[in-house]
């Protein structure tokens, strides 16, 4: 193995090679310099312009000339999107596969600072790694506390959320109590033990390489020395911490080239409320700017709000005849919204389109269905006024099943799709293994799958016939309240016997009726339960309801901004923009909201609309609106 | 980065999880038969793999005492890792404080059970990596920094020099950087000193396409096929194609490599060499591959078979530079029962394994201090370096002992050939630092192999200054001032306390641990066996050895006179040791004649001889076997 940096140089038939093997891709000039770009730099994509596809070619080719064993490529991203892409295009191929092994690595920021740092020092340090998980901790944690502090958490409306801790080694803590008071020492002695028993949050696990970083000082070149290019992509939703701990392992100086792909208009995770993101990008970017989503009519609509870089320009549009649709919803109850989106989609689009590939979208920057605030006057608050059946779990980014039954479904649905066992019996396990995390303290792997780590929980002479109990709840049908109790009897007395399990927790196995959930889309962790269906003359549209977080990313066919209220009405406050007479001083939070409705407002390949409240639009400012091109349309 | 502990338990002879440190460099296992010297290689290979890509198949004879039930697990720690080595193990790492520094270091784990739910029983191999085996696999990538190479004991070094598929030497030179350079497809014009080996087979495949002969038959075939077999109009052309011309590179590189044998001309003649060089050029193959990689780890069981002593000397000093070459990246660890090697390796390079348990002699670990292992150094010569592979060890002070000793043990059914035990003579002074190689600065690891130190007390009796350095001396007056000489006599120390207290310093000086002094009675080994009461066989002895053959019957009895003349019993064996102070008679060929004598006179007798015979030199061999 040779120490030495090996200049890798990507050319254009390098280029041409890849666009063969990805098959619908061609890449432009533009695209291609960032494509042969070898040194250090920030890259500005906008909404789009396939700035992941551009990543994942760069990999490809990469990988392909790779001239290391030891050495690899780091790609961080904030969700998978990296990884997804990778499987995407190139799921099966040798390059895939090289590209998601040793020596590189690809994954979330969280993903790389425990493999590389937090793991090596809690590892070195005897502590135990069960579990790292933000949801299935703070639970456990939260069913730990006293029945003082219990009361405490319910009188200042604190949750499971604050169980975490702050820093590391020194367990920081806020729940607005000194730290001389019982609930204080309850929940600190409680995070304390946990840690003992090897369960920590992801914020936890990147306290704590912060700490390995600081503490092992070989551990910085090491990492430089393994990666000799690393990249980001959606750099710009990365937190101040994130940021510290990349620039500290990989700062400018460093012999690795890092390349942080993103889209400043975008940041919208850690904006969100907090101060802006102003980390990228840094220096002067190059930039892909037109996008390959939509055409000219809709980056002229939005660009205005893109205020920290503009400059989006459109490209070839597959639905030119839909440039003056672009339509403002103005409402003065919420329940008249969805039905005359649904209405104007199918007038729209041809059956054939809307039952296509790409889905129809009604978004809101506020989800979470908060009971204390039913105030008229905020009305409509979040995506639930518009459609009451709406549950956020469902549609957050990271959906993990609430209740055993979830579990069933899924592992059902996906044996239905492809035939496998394999995820039925996974799926079944997780449901077991989250259980035993969550309410018992009983110590359970987390390495591989769940079902492994069950049985791995057995003795020996006992696994025999763990598989063959476990093989029979496999055959349970679940389509009747009835049926499903006798799961229930079933799976009780199985971990009452294999795990000693007596008393159980009732709501984590009720019957839920999900059966309408037959179209549910898996992958994407949706949910039937959020999904409006309208129906009319024989015609069909389905309207997916999320949050816009949960649609970062994606593309959709047409997307609908649903007008919610943070701190004030979302749509009034960012009209100024949307008439392209933009406010001087920004307030914090309008940038919050800009970035938010920049994100939701350039998911759509073909049309784009905005839901409105009546009251709060003032009639100059109808006109005006007309003028930038937008169609209104009062209900 | 090089492999600086090892934990073995349940496998083959080592029961409880027992830790063995390795050194940087060189390290030579040095110990008796079914030590655990092989086990140790072994654990070492099958966890790292082997360069040879060698399969080791897990037995059940592999597992302690055959237990089915148990688990072998073996672990190793490397460390001193480079910064291009911490990143490729990234993953996998642990960090210690080393000296107050942070230093990260890789723990491999590996463990093998018997599934005892299958019939017949199926193994399970897992390797993880952690200080508590908790972290990751290694990846495959990673495990190739880690393959040792391997060399067997009396292995076939012919067939390893040797052309074939797969053949070693095939393998060792594709590892060499820059083999694969040149111009690998030989087309019109290229200069043949550009082509790479590859390039050669591509040539060769040329040259036959295109060999007249070729061509011709290949016209002919033609026009025989187009005038006589076909239709008028058909046209069809042929030519001769190479097979395998349009493999890899690779392959055909490997192709050209499997043809190559490596032949030594010994002295400028061609043909067989002996088994012990061909030994040696093996290993000197393994050796240019090892130099060619970062960090590299070399195995070589029993480097001295087939291989004379000089040679033996000079191979060990070239392992040893070889082992010191670079940034210490080359760790070789061996095993030798030559005591020839081990007498000139450096002492700290040294580990003795011994009942199932492994002492390193490095400095800090064994109670010498530094000038000791300078000094041992320089006097260990192979017959000292004897002590490393006994059961046991007895050190004596002169070649009297030296040679009488086993004698009087065989005698007494205590054969020092058949019981393994060395006798090492130390000479005068270095008593105290060989001993000390036995024992531990760690008490609780003590090393189970008995020494016993037999030394003189050296105190004369009152009467032997007289008869054995100046007869003026009777008179006690007349003695130098006690400063002023180097004997001493017993009216030298007055009392018993100081007695005792003299006594008390010369144990200090070696006891400890598994060491044991034994010191004489009185004076030295003749004259307390003279005063035992075995006059007649010392003065048969020295008769012998001191007056030619005639003058020998005259002689005994003359001197036999003079000792009955002598009042007391020390006057008497003073008389008699003062042949060797006074007339320089060789102490040693006196002891080889005893030799024959006690063995003549007593093997039927052993139980008189146990009676009668100094008492130290009869508990020192008690103490032994």
């Amino acid at each position: 193995m040779s120490d030495e940096i090996i200049r890798i140089e990507i050319t254009d038939s390098d280029i041409d090679e890849v666009e063969l093997l990805f098959g619908n891709v061609k890449f432009d000039t533009q695209r291609r310099n960032i494509l042969k770009y070898m040194n250090s730099v920030d890259i500005q994509a906008y909404p789009g312009a396939g700035k992941t596809t551009v990543l994942v070619a760069k990999l490809a080719i990469l990988v392909k000339k790779w001239p290391y064993r030891n050495k690899g490529i780091c790609v961080l991203s904030h969700t998978n999107s990296a990884r997804n892409e990778i499987e995407l295009r190139l799921g099966n191929t040798d390059i895939g596969k090289s590209l998601l092994s040793y020596p590189h690595f690809i994954g979330t920021v969280h993903s790389f600072f425990d493999n590389f740092a937090g793991s090596i020092w809690l590892k070195s340090n005897n502590y135990p790694i069960t579990l790292i998980d933000d949801e299935v901790v703070l639970n456990r944690r939260d069913s730990k506390l006293g029945w003082g502090t219990r009361k405490y958490f319910e009188c200042k409306n604190l949750s499971y959320n604050n169980c975490g801790s702050q820093s590391f080694p020194v367990i920081s803590i806020n729940i607005g109590c000194r730290n001389n008071t019982t609930s204080y020492r309850d929940l600190y002695n409680t995070i304390e033990q946990s840690f003992e028993l090897g369960y920590f949050t992801f914020d936890e696990i990147l306290y704590i390489s912060k700490y390995a970083i600081e503490e092992y000082e070989w551990l910085p070149s090491a990492l430089q020395e393994r990666f000799p290019f690393f990249f980001i992509d959606e750099e710009q939703d990365m937190s101040k911490l994130q940021w510290l701990l990349v620039k500290t392992c990989f700062p400018a100086m460093s012999s690795s080239i890092c390349q942080f792909f993103g889209d400043a208009n975008q940041a919208i995770y850690n904006s969100y409320g907090s101060e802006a993101n102003n980390i990228f990008p840094m220096g002067e970017p190059l930039r892909i700017s037109d996008s390959h989503r939509f055409g000219d009519s809709i980056a002229k609509l939005v660009d205005p709000l893109g205020i920290v870089i503009p400059g989006l320009t459109g490209g070839a549009s597959l639905f030119k005849q839909l440039d003056n649709k672009h339509a403002i919803f103005l409402f003065d109850d919420a329940k008249d919204v969805l039905p005359a989106y649904a209405e104007y989609l199918l007038s729209c689009f041809s059956d054939e389109v809307i039952n296509g590939e790409l889905p129809c979208y009604a978004v809101g920057m506020v989800h979470n269905n908060d009971k204390r605030q039913i105030d008229k006057k905020k009305y409509p608050i979040g995506v639930g006024a518009y459609y009451s059946s709406y549950d956020p779990d469902v549609s957050k980014a990271t959906y993990t099943p609430r209740l055993f039954i979830d579990f069933f479904y899924i592992g059902k649905k996906l044996f239905n799709q492809t035939g496998d066992y394999y995820s039925l019996v996974e799926k079944i396990a997780e449901g077991i293994r989250k259980y035993i995390r969550v309410k018992t303290d009983i110590q359970i792997s987390s390495f591989g799958g769940a079902y492994y780590s069950l049985i791995n929980l057995v003795n020996d002479e006992k696994k025999k016939y763990f598989r063959k109990d476990f093989c029979k709840l496999l055959n349970f049908q679940i389509d009747t309240k009835e049926m499903w109790n006798s799961v229930v009897d079933y799976v009780q007395a199985f971990m009452n016997s294999y795990y000693g399990i007596n008393s159980f927790d009732e709501n984590y196995f009720k019957w839920f009726n999900n059966v309408s959930s037959s179209e549910m889309d898996i992958a994407l962790n949706h949910n039937m339960k959020n999904v409006y269906i309208y129906e009319k003359g024989g015609r069909k549209v389905s309207v997916y309801i999320s949050s816009i977080h949960t649609v970062k990313g994606r593309t959709h066919l047409a997307t609908l901004v649903l007008d919610t209220f943070w701190y004030d009405r979302n749509i009034k406050s960012i009209l100024p923009w949307l008439i392209k007479k933009p406010m001087k001083k920004p307030g914090k939070r309008d940038f919050a909201r800009l970035k938010c409705h920049y994100v939701a407002l350039t998911r759509a390949r073909g049309l784009i609309c905005i839901a409105a409240l009546k009251k709060s639009i003032a009639n100059s400012d109808v006109d005006m609106l007309k003028g930038v091109g937008w169609n209104i349309i009062e209900l | 980065m090089y492999l600086s502990k090892l934990k073995l338990k349940n496998f083959r002879c080592f029961c409880d999880s027992h830790e063995i440190e390795l050194n940087k460099g060189l390290n030579v296992l040095v110990g008796e038969n079914d030590s655990g010297k092989s086990a140790i290689i072994d654990a070492i290979r099958i966890v790292m793999g082997t360069t040879d890509q060698g399969w080791y198949r897990i037995e059940s004879t592999d597992f302690y005492e055959e237990r089915k039930d148990s688990e072998i697990s073996i672990t190793l720690k490397f460390s001193d890792l480079s910064c291009s080595e911490q990143a490729s193990f990234l993953e996998c790492l642990s960090n210690e404080i080393v000296d107050g520094k942070q230093e990260p270091c890789l723990y491999i784990n590996w463990k093998c059970k018997y599934l005892l739910n299958f019939c017949p029983p199926r193994l399970s191999v897992n390797m993880t990596t952690g200080v508590n085996g908790d972290g990751p696999s290694l990846p495959i990538e990673a495990r190739e920094l880690l393959r040792v190479t391997y060399l067997r004991p009396l292995r076939d070094s012919y067939s390893n020099m040797h052309s074939g598929r797969n053949s070693r030497l095939s393998q060792i030179i594709q590892g060499i950087s820059g083999i694969g350079e040149g111009i690998s497809d030989y087309f019109a014009g290229v200069s043949l000193e550009e082509l790479s080996i590859s390039g050669i087979a591509s040539l060769s495949n040329y040259l036959l396409a295109n060999h007249p002969k070729l061509k011709q038959a290949n016209k002919e075939i033609s026009s025989i096929m187009n005038e006589k077999m076909l239709l008028k109009g058909d046209s069809v052309s042929t030519a001769f194609s190479v097979a395998g011309n349009d493999t890899s590179d690779n392959k055909r590189l490997v192709a050209m490599l499997e043809k190559l044998d490596l032949i030594a001309h010994n002295n400028g003649m061609a043909g067989k060499i002996g088994l012990g060089s061909s030994n040696i050029l093996s290993m000197a193959c393994e050796l240019l591959l090892n130099r060619d990689s970062g960090s590299s780890f070399l195995l070589i069981e029993e480097p001295e078979a087939h291989v004379h002593a000089q040679r033996q000397l000079r191979l060990i000093q070239s392992l040893q530079e070889e082992a010191a070459l670079g940034n210490n990246n080359h760790q070789i660890i061996l095993t030798t029962h030559s005591p020839l090697m081990a007498s000139v390796i450096r002492l700290g390079n040294i580990s003795i394994v011994k009942s199932k348990r492994v002492y390193s002699l490095r400095e800090g670990k064994t109670k010498l201090e530094a000038d000791d292992y300078v000094f041992l150094e320089r006097y260990l010569d192979a017959t000292k370096a004897n002590l490393f592979f006994a059961k046991a060890v007895m050190m004596v002070e002169g070649p009297s002992e030296e040679l009488l000793i086993p004698t009087i043990a065989k005698i007494l059914k205590k054969d020092f050939t058949e019981y393994g035990i060395s006798v090492v003579n130390v000479r005068g002074t270095g008593m105290r630092r060989f001993s000390r190689i036995f024992q531990r600065v760690d008490e609780t690891e003590k090393l189970d192999i008995k020494v016993a130190c037999v030394t003189d007390r050296d105190i004369m009796p009152d009467c032997a200054p007289a008869i054995c350095i100046d007869e003026k001396y009777s008179d006690i007056q007349k003695w130098p001032e006690k400063s002023n000489r180097n004997w001493r006599a017993e009216a030298d120390l007055e009392t018993q306390e100081e007695k005792a207290d003299y006594l008390n310093r010369i144990r200090e000086r070696a006891d400890g641990q598994s060491v044991k002094t034994y010191i004489a009675e009185h004076w030295t080994f003749e004259y307390d066996l003279a005063y035992a009461g075995f006059y007649e066989e010392l003065i048969d002895a020295i008769v012998e050895v001191h007056y030619v053959k005639r003058n020998r019957a005259r002689k005994k009895e003359d001197i036999l006179n003079k000792y009955c003349s002598l009042k007391t019993k020390e006057q008497k064996a003073a008389y008699l040791y003062s042949f060797f102070s006074q007339k320089g008679i060789s102490k040693a060929e006196v002891a080889q004649q005893l030799s024959f004598i006690f063995e003549k006179k007593y093997t039927e007798k052993s139980y008189e001889l146990r009676k009668m015979f100094p008492k130290y030199i009869i508990d020192a061999i008690d103490y032994l076997i």
